[in-house]
């Protein structure tokens, strides 16, 4: 009669131990996954210090023009096109391009991505900034501008 | 023979008593009703998804639990059946600045409702990975020539956008990098401060709340209260530099249109990069972000109810 008992006793012990284990190791999870919020500082209405004088390395500065669409350019001597434009030329193979510079002293780079693709298309989704700057390694090859781009970014 | 007629009657008698006890055991009990789930939060996945998270029924584990039902409202949504230890689910079809009643209820074996409900009101806000250019959110050092401010949301082109000095007028918040700081201000106190010179000082007002999210995802951060509950300035400002943020951090923000008495509010994810929050080479260096805005003026995301 005992023998039964016990054992339901010990079956219950060693349940409820590894039921209270499991819900432990379930809440450090979870814990650990919370996104925990965390106070910030308050600034006061205060004038800066004086900045102090920079000794950082300075890297290259981005080439600054807007982008064109090489056909219209021909046609108008402006080329500007919306990005919508931009995007269904270069889908369909058309120079989209890179114009520094303007009136005689305008010129046109065509831009190709750094693994030797031309970036057309990229440049595409910049057609409705005023301004994009391009970092890159520029060069001239047979008259025509290159550059290879690194970065291309807004500079509105 | 008296006592033969005894022993008959008592043996009768008890059998009687028997079958009468026999019928009381199987008289059906009604099956109790089980206790509801709680502490319903929620945070928008994008502009028709809203994820929503809440603490399971403390009597999951009684045999006559069975699952759960979601109401939304408003709109025609058909009640949701949801399975017993589940506590996280994504509702879909959802309308943007729309805030809908999500109130979740246990059910026991005979769908009896439980009367406790964990319940929140929330609304589904965009997502934004990209900015107008399609590439990623990215706001660049005070050295850099290109943009350091961020405006959460253009509504000419629909998305965000990165904007330099010259565009002052419409940054919302802004990265700088001097001195050896690396901190996020909203534009005001830098154009107060003159921290950048702006041509035209910013129209929107912008703070920043005081709370912030230490995460990678801002799927993480759930919430049970409006956004608006929380304390917010122009004043407050984020150092990027801090140990404890190099793994992510989301910061919440509102803006205010001029003229406007409502706020826009939105969540900026600063992702991660291999070396803190700052991603890059110098002079080029940058954070990325992540928004979630809601385009809706005078919707904090939530409304509480409990």
């Amino acid at each position: 009669m005992k023998k039964p008992f016990l054992a339901t006793v010990t079956v219950m012990l060693v349940f409820s131990i590894t039921l209270a284990f499991s819900q432990e190791a379930t809440q450090k999870k979870t814990s650990v996954k919370k996104a925990e919020p965390v106070k910030i500082e308050q600034k006061q209405e205060t004038t800066k210090a004086e900045v102090k004088k920079e000794t950082k390395k300075k890297a290259g500065k981005p080439l600054k023009g807007r982008v064109i669409s090489l056909a219209k350019f021909i046609v108008d001597n402006n080329g500007t096109v919306t990005k919508d434009e931009a995007t269904k030329e270069a889908d369909e193979g058309k120079p989209i391009v890179f114009l520094v510079g303007e009136g005689k002293k305008a010129k046109i780079y065509f831009v190709f991505n750094e693994d030797g693709s031309f970036a057309g298309k990229k440049l595409a989704k910049y057609a409705n900034n005023k301004f994009v700057g391009i970092i890159g390694k520029q060069k001239v090859v047979g008259g025509l501008y290159i550059i290879i781009a690194e970065m291309i970014e807004s500079m509105d | 023979m008296k006592i033969k007629s005894f022993f008959a009657f008592a043996a009768f008698f008890f059998a009687l008593l028997l079958l009468v006890s026999c019928e009381e055991t199987t008289t059906t009990e009604p099956t109790p009703s089980v206790l509801g789930p709680d502490s319903m939060k929620a945070t928008s996945i994008d502009s028709a998804t809203v994820r929503l998270r809440w603490k399971l029924s403390p009597d999951e584990s009684k045999s006559y639990f069975k699952d759960y039902v979601l109401y939304i409202s408003p709109g025609a949504f058909s009640p949701k059946i949801i399975s017993k230890g589940t506590n996280t689910i994504d509702v879909t079809g959802l309308t943007d600045g729309t805030v809908y009643t999500f109130e979740l209820r246990a059910r026991n074996s005979e769908d009896k409702e439980s009367v406790g409900s964990a319940k929140i009101q929330w609304s589904p806000a965009f997502r934004f990975t990209k900015n107008i250019n399609d590439e990623p959110i990215r706001v660049y050092e005070t050295a850099s020539a290109f943009g350091s401010g961020l405006q959460l949301y253009d509504p000419t082109n629909g998305k965000p956008r990165t904007l330099k000095v010259a565009s002052g007028e419409f940054w919302n918040l802004g990265l700088y990098t001097k001195s050896g700081e690396i901190s996020l201000y909203s534009a005001n106190y830098i154009s107060n401060n003159k921290l950048y010179n702006f041509p035209t000082p910013p129209s929107w007002i912008t703070e920043i709340s005081e709370d912030i999210f230490l995460t990678n995802t801002l799927d993480n951060v759930f919430d049970s209260q409006a956004l608006s509950a929380r304390n917010f300035s122009t004043n407050y400002y984020v150092d990027l530099s801090d140990p404890d943020f190099k793994n992510g951090i989301v910061l919440i923000v509102r803006t205010k249109a001029p003229n406007a008495t409502d706020w826009n509010y939105a969540k900026v994810l600063i992702k991660p990069g291999t070396d803190g929050l700052l991603q890059g080479t110098p002079d080029n260096r940058y954070i990325e972000c992540v928004i979630s805005y809601q385009k809706k003026a005078g919707v904090p995301y939530a409304k509480p109810i409990n």
